[in-house]
């Protein structure tokens, strides 16, 4: 009887201590208490910002490459928000061009330089746009700090219209994805 | 409390461990594989835009000829010089050369060096365009097709050839420049 006893104590105390640990957890992502007990993973929140969000080339060119490399347009610019290193995916829903092939050369991205330079992992010459789903997102910025004042990449674009490109307006949304490193 | 009960609550326990355990491995797993999607918009306005592409073979090659002889491209050689549009709008086409014959008056605009739409090799030549043998402009442009659209995207220009009588003997040449406006 007494032996059980000790174990159904020594249960419970284990519950508590575990029940405990995800309760404070949940608390303080919730709240920002600091309590001292939390695993430091918590604090490794990944987050961005685009501050500059919208890239319009105005009036373009059949056969004619456009970048924003030349700050003309500005490209967009990616901030780590967050208290960790990140890398960042980008994807373009669907093609910007309706004579372009899918993913091509006519539609192509990089990273640059903003307040500190591209880390390792990144592209920092162009790649053809990933066009698709999450499942064709590609790695463009890696390891991005989050130090402040040294925590943004821009992101460059390049567009060619193809030949027979009809008239008119193009657009494309680009979804940037952040992960903690 | 008897060996049944201690045994239930063991084991209620044990599932309370587990809930708890489980519970609190979500939490931290979602901390650290935060995702954060953000979208940002792209857009251009594609212009009008008029581009022409030469057909291979962008040259003509009459071969031997003698003083005084007449040849044009399409029945000496089987085709002219071909142009295909890749506009987004219609398209006017200028033709422009350098010099064939040396011999003055025939390094000008003469009628020993002339070219025309060519209509029957069913490429385009819309109203127009210029469907008379008419003299190649040295050193200028004139219009050869007008009004090029985007479904007959493909004219041919034929060319005619009188070599001068007093022409020296050796190979000549001419470059000869279309270019495209919109029209």
């Amino acid at each position: 009887m007494e032996k059980n006893s000790t174990f159904i104590i020594g249960l419970l105390a284990v519950a508590l201590l575990v029940s405990a640990m995800g309760t404070l957890t949940v608390v303080t992502k919730t709240t920002g208490l600091a309590i001292s007990l939390v695993n430091t993973t918590v604090s490794a929140v990944g987050d961005i910002t685009l501050t500059t969000s919208s890239v319009d080339f105005g009036g373009v060119y059949i056969g004619i490459a456009e970048a924003t490399s030349d700050e003309s347009p500005p490209p967009f610019v990616v901030l780590n928000d967050g208290s960790a290193d990140i890398d960042v995916t980008v994807r373009s829903a669907a093609g910007l061009f309706s004579l372009a092939p899918a993913t091509s050369a006519y539609y192509r991205v990089k990273c640059r330089a903003g307040t500190t330079a591209c880390g390792a992992g990144s592209q920092t010459s162009y790649i053809n746009m990933p066009i698709g789903g999450p499942v064709v997102a590609t790695k463009i910025i890696g390891t991005l700090g989050f130090t402040n004042f040294a925590d943004d990449n821009k992101v460059d674009i390049e567009i060619t219209a193809p030949y027979r490109e009809p008239m008119g307006a193009v657009s494309a949304n680009i979804t940037f994805t952040a992960t903690v490193t | 409390m008897g060996t049944s009960n201690t045994t239930w609550v063991a084991g209620l326990l044990v599932v309370a461990i587990l809930v708890s355990a489980m519970a609190t491995m979500t939490v931290v797993t979602k901390s650290t594989g935060f995702l954060t999607a953000r979208v940002g918009t792209l857009g251009a306005t594609v212009e009008a835009t008029p581009v022409i592409t030469m057909v291979e073979p962008a040259w003509l090659d009459f071969g031997n000829m003698t003083v005084g002889q007449i040849a044009n491209a399409t029945t000496s050689i089987g085709w002219g010089l071909m142009i295909d549009s890749q506009s987004n709008d219609d398209i006017n086409i200028t033709i422009g050369a350098t010099a064939l014959w040396t011999r003055s008056p025939y390094d000008i605009t003469s009628a020993k060096y002339r070219f025309m739409c060519y209509t029957g090799g069913g490429r385009a030549c819309p109203d127009g365009s210029i469907t008379s043998w008419t003299n190649v402009p040295i050193g200028g442009s004139t219009l050869v097709t007008a009004y090029l659209n985007t479904t007959s995207r493909t004219t041919e220009v034929n060319f005619e050839l009188t070599v001068p009588t007093d022409e020296p003997w050796g190979s000549k040449s001419s470059t000869v420049t279309f270019t495209a406006s919109l029209a």
